[in-house]
């Protein structure tokens, strides 16, 4: 799993790349710590490169979203493939993240 | 395999080291002193040589002077004979009388002879010491051919000028040999002959000083004065054998020639094997040469003694190098010996093995010093080992009583309706699945806490817990799941999830009340159709936000149905290659004719799955924890 995060213009633009497992979670949430402790962060997250998300990554995407309404500040995922998508329809989380 | 010691074979390298320096000192000193020596030899043979020349010259130049004075006055004497004056007052014949006083004179001289050729004879006159000691003198007339005489007289025609004869037999005295130099005297002012005047010298003197001298033991010095005539040797056979060699062989042949021409030089090499050998030569004024012959074994037999001393010296040097090296390898190796036996020890286990004393400080203490730091962090790590194991072990027991009350808080007394199974990756797990049938209604429950392990099977315990609870109230589903969620939701302040399926079916009518918080479609194999993944609205998983607005729907079932429900530990089972067992290996599963078959319980088919399911993943180890349940209403 590839995370690159660049910072441009007050906007966070993240961009995975593979699969987000059991494997590197651990991982994938020490990249994005940075990411909850800012101040009405505008993030953007490039999910087109990732192929499957595990329910632990599902997970840091929910602390994600709650850190940001609670920064005051916005997040989008975008460009999903259909099975990632799936996953966050089946767990209801397309009701509380904002997927494009 | 021949056992050697280390001590041994690093004595026998430095002996063998030392062998070929100490073979190659005593080579190179042998070489340089023969050489050193042999040229010190040739100097003083040489030195030797030219005081012997100049020995012998001296008494063989004073008989030309007294033989040249006797002839001059003869010529004088014969012109007063011709005048008529034949004898003096005393009757004595004046040339008697000269020859006479000549020899009395003379000590070196024993002979003296004038002879004067005519056409009757030669007239000899004559003066010579007689074996006795007495002097003989007088004349006499040889008219005999070939005689003594008549020789010379022919020898000085053809010569024309004095000569020497070599030795030869006293004609006075056949055991006594001399030397003879004849001076032929002519008329003034013509080539006639009028007489020879011969002087005879005794070489005794010549021989005993060329016997005498020997400047080695097996050295020989000669004069020779013509091819006959050798000084040094008597036997006339050896002479004979010597004359046949030099007109045999090359390189004597070679040295004969220089010795004729007369040149003063030195041949180094001389004869083969034992009797190699140098001669030193140098002419006598008259054509004789002198010669030394000294073998090359005799000049340096002392130089050869000195190397086989040196040889043994050094021969017994290697001996005790030998033994001294062992012994001091062996003394300075026992450390290594002994640390071995140590390194045995503690192999076996004995870490407080004792390590060798070692006064030394050198390599060796190093050594010692790293080998017990070696012993001390061996004995340390086990220790720590030994403590980590323990609480290991702790722990896995821990974790086992964990799981046996985990798998307690699951129903194992199933309906004949209904079979479930709960399979975690690790020894606790976060999924969970619960029914109760109460008064023909069956409630039905599968979840699934995000995440496994110990925090895993914590949430998944408050869940079951709460579900317990709330199903006990007898509520509609949607609020059902709305208590369930504020329960988890509650004490969840590390953002876990559950996805949770449930279910409630009244078995007269068939109908299914359900709701689904964020779980996996279930699967509704119908008796008479194909079997389909039962579509719900995405409600979100509990355990998130309190008082999410859960909504429950509904759908009639014909008796004869089947549910299966599931977690994503089957259908996202992965193989080596990453690939998934995936929904469509599920629905294939499920309307296969065998699991379809009537008389199949619903036991065969969950573990009919799961079996499918191991076979596809091949061995790749299980990373989520499998439950799946089967229902037949």
């Amino acid at each position: 799993m590839d995370v690159k995060i660049t910072n441009q213009d007050n906007k966070t633009l993240v961009v995975l790349d593979g699969r987000l497992d059991t494997t590197n979670a651990d991982r994938f949430q020490q990249d994005v710590n940075p990411l909850m402790q800012m101040e009405h962060p505008d993030i953007d997250i490039d999910c087109s490169g990732m192929s499957y998300t595990s329910s632990q990554g599902l997970r840091i995407f929910l602390m994600l979203q709650k850190s940001v309404l609670a920064h005051g500040g916005k997040m989008v995922m975008r460009n999903m493939n259909p099975q990632v998508k799936e996953v966050f329809d089946i767990t209801g989380f397309s009701n509380i993240i904002t997927i494009l | 395999m021949k056992k050697r010691s280390f001590s041994r074979r690093l004595s026998w390298r430095i002996i063998g080291i030392a062998s070929v320096i100490i073979v190659t000192m005593l080579v190179i000193v042998a070489i340089v002193s023969h050489q050193l020596i042999a040229d010190e030899a040739t100097r003083a043979t040489q030195h030797i040589l030219h005081g012997t020349i100049s020995d012998i010259e001296k008494p063989l130049s004073e008989v030309e002077v007294v033989t040249k004075t006797v002839a001059a006055h003869t010529l004088s004497m014969m012109s007063i004979d011709r005048n008529g004056e034949t004898a003096n007052a005393a009757g004595v014949d004046p040339m008697e009388q000269l020859v006479k006083y000549t020899v009395e004179g003379d000590s070196l001289v024993c002979g003296s002879y004038v002879i004067v050729p005519s056409c009757i004879g030669n007239l000899i006159y004559y003066g010579c010491e007689l074996p006795s000691g007495d002097i003989a003198a007088g004349s006499m007339l040889d008219d005999a051919m070939n005689s003594p005489a008549d020789w010379l007289v022919t020898t000085a025609k053809e010569k024309k000028d004095a000569f020497w004869i070599p030795p030869h037999k006293s004609l006075v005295d056949s055991n006594k040999m001399v030397a003879s130099y004849c001076t032929p005297v002519y008329l003034p002012g013509t080539e006639q002959l009028a007489c020879i005047v011969v002087s005879d010298l005794g070489v005794d003197w010549m021989e005993q000083k060329v016997e005498e001298l020997r400047p080695y033991k097996n050295s020989l010095t000669t004069i020779s004065c013509s091819d006959d005539c050798i000084v040094g040797i008597k036997d006339t056979a050896i002479i004979a054998q010597i004359r046949k060699s030099f007109a045999e062989d090359k390189e004597l042949a070679a040295l004969g020639e220089d010795m004729k021409l007369g040149k003063d030089s030195i041949r180094r090499r001389i004869g083969k094997g034992r009797t190699l050998s140098f001669v030193v030569y140098g002419p006598l004024h008259n054509g004789w040469m002198v010669s030394i012959v000294c073998q090359y074994r005799d000049v340096l037999r002392r130089s050869a003694q000195m190397n086989f001393n040196l040889m043994l010296i050094g021969l017994i040097g290697l001996v005790v190098l030998f033994f001294v090296c062992r012994r001091t390898i062996r003394r300075l190796s026992r450390p290594i010996t002994e640390l071995s036996e140590s390194a045995l020890k503690i192999a076996k286990g004995n870490f407080n093995a004792e390590l060798p004393e070692i006064k030394s400080q050198d390599e060796m203490l190093h050594l010692r010093d790293s080998f017990m730091y070696m012993q001390n962090s061996i004995a340390d790590y086990i220790e720590e080992l030994k403590v980590t194991t323990r609480a290991n072990e702790r722990m896995e027991s821990e974790l086992n009583v964990a799981r046996n009350i985990q798998m307690g808080m699951l129903h194992t007394d199933f309906p004949p309706q209904l079979y479930a199974l709960l399979r975690p990756a690790k020894e606790v797990g976060g999924d969970l699945y619960d029914f109760v049938l109460k008064d023909d209604h069956l409630y039905l429950a599968i979840g699934d806490v995000s995440g496994k392990g110990v925090p895993a099977s914590l949430m998944m315990a408050i869940t079951r817990a709460s579900l317990r609870f709330v199903a006990g109230l007898g509520l509609p589903m949607d609020q059902t799941m709305n208590r369930i969620n504020n329960c988890v939701t509650d004490t969840n302040s590390n953002n876990m999830f559950v996805t949770l399926f449930s279910a409630r079916i009244d078995l007269k009518t068939g109908r299914m009340e359900y709701c689904n918080a964020g779980h996996n479609p279930i699967i509704i194999v119908p008796p008479d159709g194909e079997p389909y993944f039962l579509k719900a609205k995405a409600n979100l998983a509990v355990g998130l936000f309190s008082d999410f607005p859960y909504e429950a729907e509904s759908i009639d079932l014909k008796p004869g149905t089947r549910i299966v429900a599931y977690t994503d530990g089957v259908n996202e089972a992965e193989k080596a290659d990453k690939s998934m067992y995936g929904n469509d290996r599920l629905l294939a599963y499920v309307s296969s004719p065998k699991v379809r078959a009537s008389a199949t319980t619903e036991r065969e088919v969950v573990e009919g799955l799961l079996e499918s399911v191991t076979a596809f993943t091949d061995g790749n180890p299980q990373n989520d924890d499998i439950t799946i349940m089967s229902v037949k209403i």
